[in-house]
């Protein structure tokens, strides 16, 4: 009888003791999963913030970009541009019949330069200025950007604009004609393209710009390492932009040329 | 007809679970460097098992002499399992390279082997000659005290270590998972075993079914870690 106690106690200690054994353990592993879990929202938590302040920092650094932009582009109009004009004035009131054809060549010469500076600092302080975008909306823009700059080039320039889209934040087309600008500007300067295009298409609250060309572009690759030199700064300002209005853009190159896809999501008043 | 082919397939368990993480091993090839120790563990233990489980086969079905006193006896098969197991996994918790509690793990080799030699020479006997068994509970229970060690300890840095992130990618994870399970399982099972194999033998029998449910468990872990190695690449 007392055999068979013994017996018995030592079968229920065996049982409660791998039932208390495993219970310890999952409960190790539960604190663990528990644990792994706190930490993952932490860093979720951290690296949100982080972001938060690496974004209100592009902003501040894009505003006041801009505002500096805004502030020379007013101070060449309203006083570089106002002295030309006077000038241009006064040279006006020289009575040329007077003088002789020497004198009067060079009164014509200066006459030519001076509305040659006048169109320049116009032209600089438009281009600095975004006027055009705050009144007649990004395509607009980009239009009479790129006719300007293709005007008395062999570049031939095309685009083809989603005219749905109508934005509600001017600070974001802001950054996209920005963008465009940049890019352009370098397929210009380093592409040595004969043709390019522009094109956009308006995908419910996503607007998808196309920039095609035939020249010699950069790869994704080639992007992503420019944009961390030094020297990269027109590159560094595209990717803070695009970071800025929380886009994409993706450098691709093919048979027929080279093609920047930029995609950025856009508040616009157009349901489509 | 049929609950004898599984009763079958289960008692000869501890050698074909051990086969799972060795076909891992065989075509996936992982390359960790924690990877030697296991392998080390799996060839030993399929040995070792295989042994064992021919000698209960030779008995159970009284192949050669069946005479009483004449039954070959496989704890020996156990004790060195033991042994090996406790040396093989504290070289597997070495290689993990954890900073924590580094000098403890790194002295348990020695303190098992202490006791091996204390136990073996003045308490118990290792060779089974002219004893009736020589199952030591001891040794299985104090390897597995020691494992369960090494696996909470191992948990524990993945709680205070701030850098951790998926745990279920950590290098080992799944290997720990399965051993502490197993151990958990195992410790009451090896610290009462010699007594239910002389009090009552029926329920040793049906226990040991629960042993080898969890060394199913330990060798299905240590074959999803080296899957998931191969997978992820080198740790």
């Amino acid at each position: 009888m007392q055999k068979r106690t013994i017996m018995n106690n030592v079968t229920y200690l065996v049982i409660v003791g791998i039932a208390v054994m495993l219970l310890m353990v999952v409960s190790v592993l539960m604190a663990v999963i528990f644990n792994q879990k706190k930490k993952n929202q932490h860093r979720t938590a951290m690296e949100k913030m982080r972001e938060q302040q690496q974004n209100q920092l592009i902003e501040a650094a894009v505003r006041s970009e801009e505002l500096e932009r805004h502030r020379i582009a007013e101070t060449l109009h309203d006083e570089v541009g106002a002295i030309l004009s006077s000038a241009k004035l006064h040279l006006l009131g020289i009575k040329s019949e007077g003088l002789d054809e020497r004198d009067q060549k060079l009164h014509e010469k200066g006459r030519e330069l001076l509305n040659d500076v006048i169109q320049k600092v116009r032209g600089i302080s438009h281009n600095l200025h975004s006027n055009i975008l705050k009144e007649f909306g990004l395509n607009e823009a980009i239009r009479h950007f790129i006719k300007k700059i293709t005007q008395g080039t062999i570049i031939h320039a095309s685009t083809s604009l989603d005219d749905n889209y109508k934005t509600l934040n001017a600070d974001d087309d802001i950054s996209i004609y920005r963008i465009v600008q940049e890019l352009i500007n370098n397929i210009l300067k380093y592409a040595n393209a004969s043709e390019f295009l522009i094109s956009s298409v308006l995908n419910r609250n996503e607007l998808n710009l196309v920039i095609f060309h035939n020249g010699e572009g950069l790869t994704q690759e080639q992007f992503e390492e420019l944009r961390y030199q030094k020297v990269g700064l027109g590159l560094k300002n595209i990717q803070n932009r695009i970071i800025l209005l929380k886009g994409t853009i993706h450098f691709t190159s093919g048979d027929e040329g080279y093609r920047i896809n930029i995609h950025v999501p856009v508040k616009t008043n157009i349901a489509t | 007809m049929i609950p004898s082919i599984f009763r079958s397939i289960f008692d000869w368990s501890e050698v074909w679970a051990l086969l799972i993480p060795l076909a891992v091993f065989f075509f996936c090839k992982p390359k960790s460097n924690w990877q030697r120790p296991v392998k080390w563990y799996l060839i030993t233990a399929l040995i070792l098992n295989c042994s064992l489980d021919f000698v209960w086969y030779v008995n159970k079905y009284n192949l050669f002499d069946s005479r009483p006193g004449h039954r070959w006896n496989n704890n020996i098969f156990y004790n060195l399992n033991s042994i090996a197991r406790l040396f093989y996994f504290a070289w597997f918790f070495n290689c993990l390279r954890q900073r924590f509690m580094h000098r403890v793990k790194a002295i348990i080799p020695y303190v098992f082997l202490l006791f091996l030699l204390v136990n073996f020479i003045f308490f118990e006997n290792f060779f089974p000659f002219g004893k009736k068994e020589a199952f030591s509970s001891r040794l299985l229970a104090t390897e597995s005290a020691f494992l369960l060690f090494y696996c909470l300890q191992y948990f524990i840095y993945l709680i205070v270590e701030e850098r951790t992130n998926r745990i279920a990618w950590q290098p080992g994870f799944w290997i720990v998972t399965g051993l502490s399970l197993y151990v958990a399982v195992s410790f009451f099972i090896f610290l009462f075993y010699e007594h239910l194999m002389s009090s009552n033998w029926e329920f040793a029998v049906s226990i040991w079914d629960v042993h080898n449910i969890a060394f199913i468990i330990l060798c299905t872990g240590i074959a999803k870690q080296l899957l998931q190695d191969c997978k992820k690449g080198p740790s």
